[in-house]
């Protein structure tokens, strides 16, 4: 089959390799009918996610049909269309059973990694680095899924693969980032980054009832997708007193909650995202907090930070102090994206949400490394690029 | 293999017993949380074939170092569970290992608690902590899912694959 594999840093190859097989009894073989370039990947294209190896296959965001299943599985049968959502879940261990799917204790066979990194290891996730189990990725003309039964969502017949996509992964994620806003009648949101998981935030802090969402960021297109989904629209790059600004907007208190849809790569040109600039170059520091960093300094005493956004490592200057002196609570994580699966299926079968908005680009798979460049130096212009494999 | 998979296990509300940590000279202890019963757990560690099927492919080859046998398996009435496996005696490594299991609190499943003990148990620089710990997670995932996750054998990139048109 035909896969994207990571090269290096800023190196994404089409290669021809093996067919996936049935490696556990509990698996499925997808042929894929669609997949998508997510953000997070770029993190791994940019050479900032640790354990990655030359010719791993790339992608999480992915769907197709059932073609082979294992002994083992029970509810999804060869020829079910089926999302399948990026973090793997095992089904069976107490995180799973209480829908805490992202935190699986069985599903990383390189659960060392993370054990000595962070304490304890989170669920296997396909297609990003060895670190999250080393599991070979969506972006390829087929895919094996591990645990199927847990790790699918049946797609009923005649729908739209463009319409359900984005269940794999941005919708739940930005659902869940509003989840975790707890939000309540008249609630300003805001949210920092307007790529898809930004934009799926918006449209879902709206859907559970907020009142405003202000919306930051610097790419114009952007920044018109925000506001055509309803939020007020703040490009940073115009603001030399940002923190005011949101002040001023919202009475003088800050935002009920704020949302960092950025993560580890932010952009602006403060004193401390460009001293971050550097030292990430120079490997003296793993992340680029500046978005959280000014999440927390806009956020109303009381209020919630909701972190959608990777980060990976240690963050510098990250003001803690401001946070404690203003009773802040903060919510974050991988998407337990099975969870969050059907609820979402079924507002897009209702058409009270189409998450296909933020595509900008139905490209081939054999565009796929040209579509990592582009997204990468481009993004005002490249949004959200999905390959059709069909 | 032989053991079925019975439903995730919560049971009902229960306090625990506390857990204290051995002494350091007793060798290497790890535990889990198995959302299974404490009876599920008993049975399956008493199979041979579960441990083989959790030993096999361990980093250095350890299932073919370790030839266990079952030297006892002891239920008490507090719901608590021993069963101890040792390597039979003329094989070159020495030692047992043993498995306490024990309702978790609340109804989180039960908790596994292992104690080992081998002499050259591994032959190269590994840190047999961590191939006990291995063990021990490997155990828990075929208790809880039947199968142990795995990416030996996935296409990748790092073959060469020669395409003929």
């Amino acid at each position: 089959m035909r896969a994207l594999t990571w090269k290096g840093k800023h190196e994404i190859a089409l290669k021809h390799v093996h067919d996936p097989q049935i490696l556990n009894p509990s698996d499925a073989i997808v042929k894929v009918t669609t997949t998508a370039i997510c953000g997070s990947d770029l993190h791994l294209y940019n050479g900032y996610i640790p354990t990655m190896r030359k010719g791993d296959i790339m992608g999480h965001e992915t769907m197709g049909e059932v073609v082979e299943v294992g002994s083992m599985v029970q509810n999804i049968k060869v020829g079910d269309k089926i999302v399948i959502p990026f973090d793997i879940g095992c089904g069976g261990c107490l995180h799973c059973h209480d829908e805490e799917y992202s935190a699986c204790d069985n599903s990383n066979p390189n659960f060392m990694i993370p054990e000595k990194l962070y304490g304890s290891s989170g669920a296997g996730i396909f297609g990003y680095s060895h670190m999250y189990g080393g599991y070979a990725g969506g972006q390829a003309e087929f895919i094996r899924v591990p645990y199927v039964d847990t790790n699918s969502l049946v797609i009923p017949p005649g729908i739209d693969d463009e319409k359900v996509l984005f269940l794999s992964d941005i919708f739940p994620t930005g659902y869940m980032a509003a989840l975790n806003c707890d939000i309540k009648p008249g609630d300003t949101v805001a949210v920092w980054g307007c790529g898809p998981v930004g934009l799926m935030s918006i449209k879902s802090a709206f859907l559970l009832g907020a009142e405003r969402v202000i919306a930051i960021d610097h790419f114009p297109a952007r920044l018109k997708l925000a506001a055509d989904c309803g939020a007020e629209a703040i490009n940073f790059e115009n603001e030399d007193e940002m923190l005011e600004k949101i002040k001023y907007l919202t009475g003088g208190r800050g935002p009920d909650s704020c949302i960092d849809a950025v993560g580890m790569e932010a952009h602006g040109h403060t004193v401390l995202n460009t001293i971050d600039t550097v030292k990430q170059k120079i490997k003296l520091t793993t992340d680029r907090p500046d978005a959280l960093r000014y999440a927390i300094q806009s956020c109303r005493k009381g209020g919630n930070i909701s972190v959608p956004g990777v980060y990976g490592g240690v963050l510098d200057k990250f003001p803690f102090g401001a946070a404690f002196a203003k009773a802040l609570t903060f919510k974050m994580g991988q998407t337990h994206t099975q969870k969050y699966m059907p609820e979402l299926l079924d507002l897009v079968l209702e058409e009270k949400i189409d998450p296909s908005f933020v595509i900008s680009h139905r490209l081939r798979l054999e565009d796929g490394p040209e579509a990592y460049n582009q997204f990468n130096v481009n993004k005002d212009e490249f949004i959200k690029v999905i390959m059709k494999l069909q | 293999m032989t053991f079925h998979l019975e439903n995730q296990y919560r049971g009902e509300s229960f306090k625990a017993p506390p857990i204290t940590v051995p002494d350091k000279e007793i060798g290497h202890y790890h535990s889990a949380n198995i959302l299974k019963s404490p009876q599920f757990v008993y049975e399956f560690l008493q199979n041979p074939e579960n441990l083989k099927a959790a030993l096999k492919n361990l980093p250095e080859d350890i299932e073919n170092y370790l030839d266990l046998e079952l030297i006892r398996a002891n239920a008490s009435d507090a719901d608590e569970y021993d069963v101890t496996w040792e390597n039979v005696e003329d094989n070159p490594i020495s030692g047992a290992i043993t498995f306490h299991c024990q309702r978790a609190p609340e109804n989180r499943g039960t908790i596994l608690l292992a104690q080992a003990s081998f002499s050259n148990f591994s032959s190269s620089d590994d840190d047999p902590s961590e191939l006990i710990r291995f063990f021990i997670k490997r155990l828990k995932a075929l208790m809880e899912t039947g199968v142990i996750a795995t990416t030996q054998g996935q296409p990748s990139g790092r073959e060469e694959l020669k395409i003929t048109h």
